[in-house]
């Protein structure tokens, strides 16, 4: 096996790779879909003719694969590119979704990760009684609601019928953060989901802990009951849930439409719908970039994670 | 000398059968009390009584006092006891932070980490302070136990329980263990030996008790026991301890395995990669056993391996009848597979505690030699019996086989491939005397039935490997000397090996020379 | 290499497209289309607040809810193309002309106008009017503003509505008197003027979303694209100051968020709401509900030079297949009236004498019969584009089912729809926003049309139209429009069978909301007569 440093730099090198492959894969869907930028902005006016000038003036009539190199040799630069729909560039689309997602993403997993390994700790400690028993149902049947149900709910009882918060971020866009108010509900319905997938994890991984041998050496030499779950069980449990929390961070970071839908925080999911629907290639194309070496980034930041926390995960032969 | 731990009629019952059956005995503080059976015999469930540990569900009458309360515990795997996921020094860091509690705040970590270090010391960990950052997987065996007694030491236990510490280590690794504890014992502790390794037990204890099925079948001094054994049990014990039977001649059949120039290489996890094994020229006959013998880390395992496709980081050529062999077992055909099988030291390990053994034995015959699984069963089957085992037994899951059965099971399930080369791996570490004997028994036997079949016995025991043909020794991976079996034994050349007869000898004579 | 094109001058922009929520919100309505509907021409009426709302109040802000287009939303009023965009350009800019609540051109920016005798000359007077910079509105400002419309290079919305106007023949007389020469004698020219997206600009302007200057009610104060834009009052407004202190647009894609949005109080106007949340909330109390009648034709579409509906027989036989109240019901949830296959129900020159079509099974097996289509299998293009599209089309096709005609439903991409169903299969569903007949006519029904759905081309109707152009006396006109309705009615391509209400919501304390205001009209999104109690 080749040393760490040397891995990561092959894996780096291999998410490029990785990241140009998806990007290929949405430059090709997105122009197999019917209609272009030039058909979606015409929209109930297709008037050919208007259709044909808007085509030209966007560089559309180009064949597929030049605007692709022109796009690519772009990149390479730094560069990429100007929105078809706006002639804004494209890294001012990113900048501007990027800062409510991120913002969302930081608040949820900071209280993900405590709320999680909390709820798996104390079931874990209580395996098999009422306590476990109740965390175990609750967080199956929370898991099985799927965020937009669990959105409208949480808007229906909250904002609308008890008045305690506002229903929706609408206008605050720019300024999330002197509206914390606002970012209640929708860091709930991120929350939801993944801190019962994680808890359960964390669960299953104490209870292996809490019955292994050194815990139970442990508790002989009279260590309390605190520092066995946190100092000694967590630690061997927590392995798994590395790997977990780097893709629950992926969901968050690609922007989650249906949380920005529903609560009007105009994030990445929102760009990336919209340049969708408006075949603004280049937005898209800029965006699988940007979800694409995420992807790869958490990933690898996971595996490196689970190597410290597991020191001794090896291959055989 | 008052007791410093007692256990009166204990009586532990699980599902109506009584695996400790009314035991009764004190500790003294500074000595060593052997509790010495065969697995099964409860010797473990006593030990861990006096840990207040009882197995699950288990029924128990009796009284069991330890006088101060702190009792401390090396299992036979002291791997098992380190957190993988911490660094060693954590449970001794918790432990000692305990004890301080009581001084003020800014005195803590210093007079927290002199009672660390000092434990450390005393359990023979002079570079403990290097160790404590590394994690449990960096450290060696003996290590690993050490850490662990380190901890124990450092509880402030009266009593230390040891469970089989010596299983599976070579004579030199016995010594100093042996001495480890005698160390402790000096300290004023009071050590608990359960093993059945009757060379430690006559170097190390003061008080033994023989068990068997549950009961204390006797119980003396030690010497008493050697010279005067009352029980018909402790006479069968000590008896099965003594050689092992003449080594056979070397045939000359047949090369079935070449080693040349082999260069394995071991990749530390800091980039550096450290070399292993050397051997220049090794040859197996057919018909023969081969025993490689050295301490532990000398590199058998490795070698092993290498043989076995099991590691593949390694230079120059294993051949099989001539034709070299793949390196990786993903590389080797179904053809070499079936030729080299591998019998692993941990049987329990190796097997699936689901399943019955007899349909993993067969699984061999279906995977690597096309078997209709009927055939393959039948065949288990004869295998089995042939090994000694009955039919109803290998009907069982493989947790209710004992260490000996399973170990026999696991032989079969290799011979179910027809191999030309059989390479054991310490196959006969963990297991007492009784059951060691006829294990080796079995593997004479294998060799005469079936002449095609080449034996590589990977040990640490000179007594096994006496029943060998040929022995080769290792050391720090370099073959230092090979030989005919009783030439290597009587008159070793390489100082090392000298030295490592002469250390078994003096073992078995020390303790001859306390019978008198 | 790519040139970043310097927004603020070469503003390769174009106009945006219709948004839709990306959730479906419950209540059946599918695909939210903030569809943009382009109009032509039109007068304006003031609207009058005193409707028992109460003396106007000076003072307040009112927060307006629209669907929006997301971070390439723009305030250049020329590529406006979603309702959020019209309203937003209402705010700032005036036309020259505007449409009243039956659609017929009423006079804004214009105070006057008056043709030749030919028809193709028009003289527009301007009334006096400063933009928000001081400066006064002028003749110049009106070419330029159409010369930038018309501009070949770019592809602005209105372009193709003043397409009649000849602007290099076309001069100011004076500082505010133009004479507009037209290629062609139109009547209808007023509609012309207040085509949507005919905004007066100064000239000159670039910037527009740094400074957008123009005559409207509102002055800019800030504009994030996709989230707000922020207006304060403009004191000099030529038709009186806006009651309200400031107006603020925000973006909400989702209709339940709208909805959810104004019942939170965190917005005082919802745009565009749902039938079913109109009905959930309606008299109980916490919102007011708006419902702004025939705002948009709900129907489907004929292609009548090709089989089957080359034959006018089985084109009736359509027109009588259709049970209108069971579309306007299913589809709709009731939110609107019934069709009677002619556009503009309420609007000027509607035919509303000729009587409404009932469904009659019987006559259209006999009528298919006897085109030889007994079996007839068609077809049937939708998509979730529109609200009410997809549920139309299943309940038209069981409708057709009783008469022997099997109708199978097909159903398209929802980002080119339009494109698609322009000149490829039979029958689609189809729906168009307000405008004037005679701008539906010119738009879709002339053989020369730009997005003519139907394939009506005929020269017999195109001749008719000419003549209604040529013809000064508005009730010689109307007589004209009248046979051309009749025609339609007849055996045109148009199965139209409801007109949508289009649904408002607003806070109790919003006032002078004009009820009578299709989308798009004068009084429609028109925040300067409105008032907060």
């Amino acid at each position: 096996m080749i040393g760490p440093r040397s891995w990561v730099a092959r894996r780096l090198l291999l998410g490029v790779a990785q990241t140009a492959a998806v990007v290929l894969l949405v430059f090709s869907l997105t122009e197999a879909l019917p209609g272009d930028a030039a058909v979606a902005l015409a929209g109930d006016q297709p008037d050919p003719e208007r259709i044909a000038a808007i085509r030209e003036a966007m560089h559309l009539d180009r064949p597929a694969y030049e605007r692709l190199a022109d796009w690519a040799s772009g990149l390479l630069h730094g560069d990429f590119g100007t929105s078809l729909a706006s002639g804004r560039p494209v890294s001012s689309y990113i900048a501007d979704g990027f800062g409510p997602t991120v913002l969302l993403a930081v608040l949820t997993m900071v209280l993900l990760v405590p709320a999680g390994v909390g709820l798996g700790v104390l079931a874990a400690g209580h395996e098999g009684r009422f306590v476990d028993r109740l965390v175990s149902s609750v967080t199956l049947g929370v898991y099985a609601v799927p965020e937009f149900a669990f959105g409208v709910l949480l808007v229906t009882v909250f904002a609308l019928r008890l008045g305690w918060l506002p229903p929706t971020a609408v206008g605050y866009g720019t300024d999330l953060l002197d509206h914390p108010a606002a970012l209640v509900l929708p860091v709930l319905v991120l929350l939801s989901r993944p801190v019962c997938s994680l808890a359960r994890l964390v669960r299953a991984g104490m209870i292996d802990a809490l019955a292994s041998p050194y815990v139970a050496q442990a508790r002989r030499y009279g260590i309390s009951g605190f520092r066995i779950r946190y100092a000694h069980a967590l630690p061997n449990a927590i392995a798994p849930c590395a790997q977990q929390l780097a893709r629950t961070v992926d969901w968050l970071l690609c922007g989650v439409i249906v949380v920005e839908a529903l609560y009007v925080i105009p994030g990445l999911g929102t760009v990336l719908i919209n340049a969708v629907a408006e075949r603004d290639v280049p937005v898209v194309q800029g965006l699988a970039v940007v979800f694409g070496l995420t992807a790869v980034v958490l990933n690898l930041g996971a595996d490196l994670v689970v190597h410290r926390l597991a020191p001794r995960a090896g291959v055989a032969a | 000398m008052n007791a410093v731990a007692e256990v009166k009629d204990l009586r532990v019952e699980i599902g109506g059968r009584a695996i400790v059956d009314g035991v009764s005995f004190q500790v003294r503080p500074g000595k060593v009390t052997a509790l010495v059976g065969t697995s099964g015999s409860g010797k473990t469930t006593t030990g861990l009584a006096l840990l207040g540990e009882y197995p699950a569900g288990a029924r128990v009458t009796g009284d069991v006092r330890v006088s101060n309360g702190l009792v401390g515990y090396v299992p036979q795997h002291p791997g098992a006891v380190l957190n993988p996921a911490r660094r060693v020094g954590a449970l001794l860091r918790d432990i000692a932070r305990d004890q301080v509690r009581r001084l003020p705040r800014p005195q803590r970590r210093a007079a927290a980490r002199t009672r660390v270090l000092h434990a450390l010391s005393v359990a023979q960990l002079p570079e403990g302070e290097l160790l404590l950052r590394r994690y449990p997987h960096q450290l060696s065996g003996g290590q690993q136990q050490r850490a662990v007694l380190a901890q124990a030491l450092l509880l402030g236990a009266s009593v230390v329980v040891a469970d089989e510490p010596t299983t599976g280590q070579d004579a030199l690794t016995k010594r100093r263990i042996v001495d480890q504890l005698a160390a402790v014992a000096r300290q004023g502790i009071a050590v608990v030996l359960l093993s059945h390794d009757l060379d430690v037990v006559r170097a190390l204890a003061d008080e033994v008790l023989v068990m068997r099925g549950g009961r204390v079948v006797e119980a003396a001094p030690a010497e008493q026991l050697w010279l005067a054994p009352q029980h018909p049990w402790t006479a069968e014990l000590l008896a099965a301890e003594g050689k092992m039977g003449d080594s056979p001649p070397a045939r000359d059949g047949q090369a079935a395995l070449q080693v040349e120039g082999l260069t394995a290489r071991h990749r530390d996890g800091a980039r550096s990669t450290k070399e292993a094994v050397h051997i220049p020229e090794l040859t197996v006959r057919s018909g023969e056993c081969l025993a490689v013998i050295g301490r532990s880390g000398s590199g058998k395992t490795t070698f092993a391996r290498c043989l076995a496709g099991l590691h593949r980081d390694y230079a120059g050529d294993v051949l099989l009848d001539g034709v070299p062999l793949p390196r990786s077992l993903r590389a080797r055909t179904r053809e070499q597979l079936a030729a080299v099988q591998y019998v692993f030291q941990d049987a329990r390990a190796a097997f699936d505690e689901h399943r019955p053994v007899l349909d993993q034995v067969a699984r061999t015959a279906v995977r690597l030699r096309g078997a209709h699984p009927r055939e393959a069963l039948a065949e288990a089957l004869h295998t089995l019996t042939g090994l000694g085992l009955t039919e109803e037994l290998a009907l069982r899951a493989p947790g209710q086989l004992s260490g000996g059965e399973l170990q026999r099971t696991a032989l079969a399930r290799a011979l179910l491939a027809r191999p030309r080369v059989l390479v054991c791996d310490e196959i006969t570490a963990g297991l007492d005397t009784v059951t060691r004997r006829a294990l080796l028994d079995t593997l004479a036997g294998l060799l005469r039935d079936r002449p095609e079949l080449a034996l590589v016995l990977i040990t640490h025991d000179l007594d096994a490997a006496a029943a060998a043909a040929r022995i080769a020794v290792l050391d720090a991976g370099e073959l230092v000397e090979q030989g005919p079996a009783r030439h290597v034994l009587t008159s070793p050349r390489h100082p090392f090996t000298v030295s490592l007869v002469d250390t078994s000898v003096r073992l078995a004579a020390e303790t001859r020379s306390r019978r008198w | 290499m790519n040139d970043v094109p310097d927004v603020s001058v070469n503003n390769s922009r174009f106009p945006g497209l219709r948004r839709r929520g990306f959730l479906a919100a419950a209540g059946g309505a599918a695909g939210l289309g903030a569809l943009a509907l382009a109009g032509c021409a039109g007068s304006g009426t003031a609207a009058d607040p005193a409707k028992g709302d109460g003396k106007p109040k000076r003072g307040g802000r009112l927060r307006a809810a629209f669907a929006g287009g997301g971070a390439s939303e723009t305030l250049d009023p020329h590529l406006a193309n979603l309702f959020a965009d019209a309203a937003r350009a209402k705010a700032l800019f005036d036309k020259l002309a505007d449409y009243g609540p039956d659609l017929s051109a009423q006079p804004r920016l214009a105070s006057a106008w008056e043709p030749n005798a030919g028809m193709d000359r028009w003289k527009v007077t301007l009334r006096k009017a400063a933009f928000h910079d001081g400066k006064p509105v002028t003749a110049q400002d009106v070419l330029y503003s159409y010369r930038r419309i018309v501009d070949p290079a770019k592809a602005f919305r209105a372009k193709a509505s003043l397409e009649p106007i000849d602007l290099k023949a076309s001069r100011a007389l004076d500082e505010r008197t133009i004479e507009f020469v037209l290629k062609r004698p139109t009547a209808e020219f007023p509609n012309v003027l207040g085509a949507f997206g005919a905004y007066i600009v100064p000239e000159g302007l670039k910037d527009f979303d740094k400074k957008p200057i123009g005559s409207g009610p509102f002055r800019f104060v800030s504009f994030a694209p996709g989230e707000s834009a922020v207006f304060k009052r403009n004191d000099a407004y030529w038709d009186g100051a806006p009651y309200l202190d400031e107006l603020e647009f925000v973006v909400a894609n989702e209709e339940s968020a709208r909805a959810n949005a104004l019942l939170g109080g965190q917005v005082e106007y919802a745009h565009e709401l749902n039938p079913a949340t109109a009905r959930a909330y309606e008299n109980k109390g916490q919102i007011q509900i708006v419902r702004l009648r025939n705002s948009a034709m709900q129907g489907f579409v004929m292609k009548t030079d090709r089989p089957p509906f080359d034959d006018k027989r089985v084109r009736e036989a359509f027109f009588l297949l259709a049970d209108r109240k069971e579309l306007l019901d299913g589809a709709l949830s009731g939110a609107g009236e019934i069709g009677n296959d002619l556009f503009g129900k309420g609007y000027e020159y509607y035919a509303g004498s000729l009587p409404q079509r009932e469904q009659d099974l019987d006559r259209a097996r006999k009528l298919l019969k006897e085109a030889g289509a007994e079996k007839l299998k068609v077809t049937l293009d939708t998509s979730p584009v529109a609200a009410g599209f997809t549920e139309a089309a299943a309940i038209f096709r069981d409708q057709a089912a009783k008469a022997g005609v099997r109708i199978e439903i097909r159903t398209g991409s929802k980002d080119s729809y339009w494109k698609d169903i322009l000149d490829s299969g039979t029958l689609a569903s189809y729906r168009s926003g307000a405008m004037p007949i005679e701008s539906h006519i010119s738009q879709r029904l002339l053989t020369g049309s730009t997005t003519n759905a139907t394939h009506w081309r005929h020269k017999d109707f195109d001749a008719l139209y000419q003549q209604a152009q040529s013809t000064k006396d508005k009730k010689d006109r109307a007589a004209v429009y009248e046979r051309m309705q009749r025609r339609l009615h007849a055996e045109g391509g148009f199965l139209i069978w409801g007109f949508a209400d289009w649904i408002l919501g607003t806070a109790h304390s919003v006032r002078g909301v004009e009820r009578k205001a299709p989308a798009n009209s004068l009084d429609w999104a028109r925040f300067d007569k409105v008032w907060l109690a």
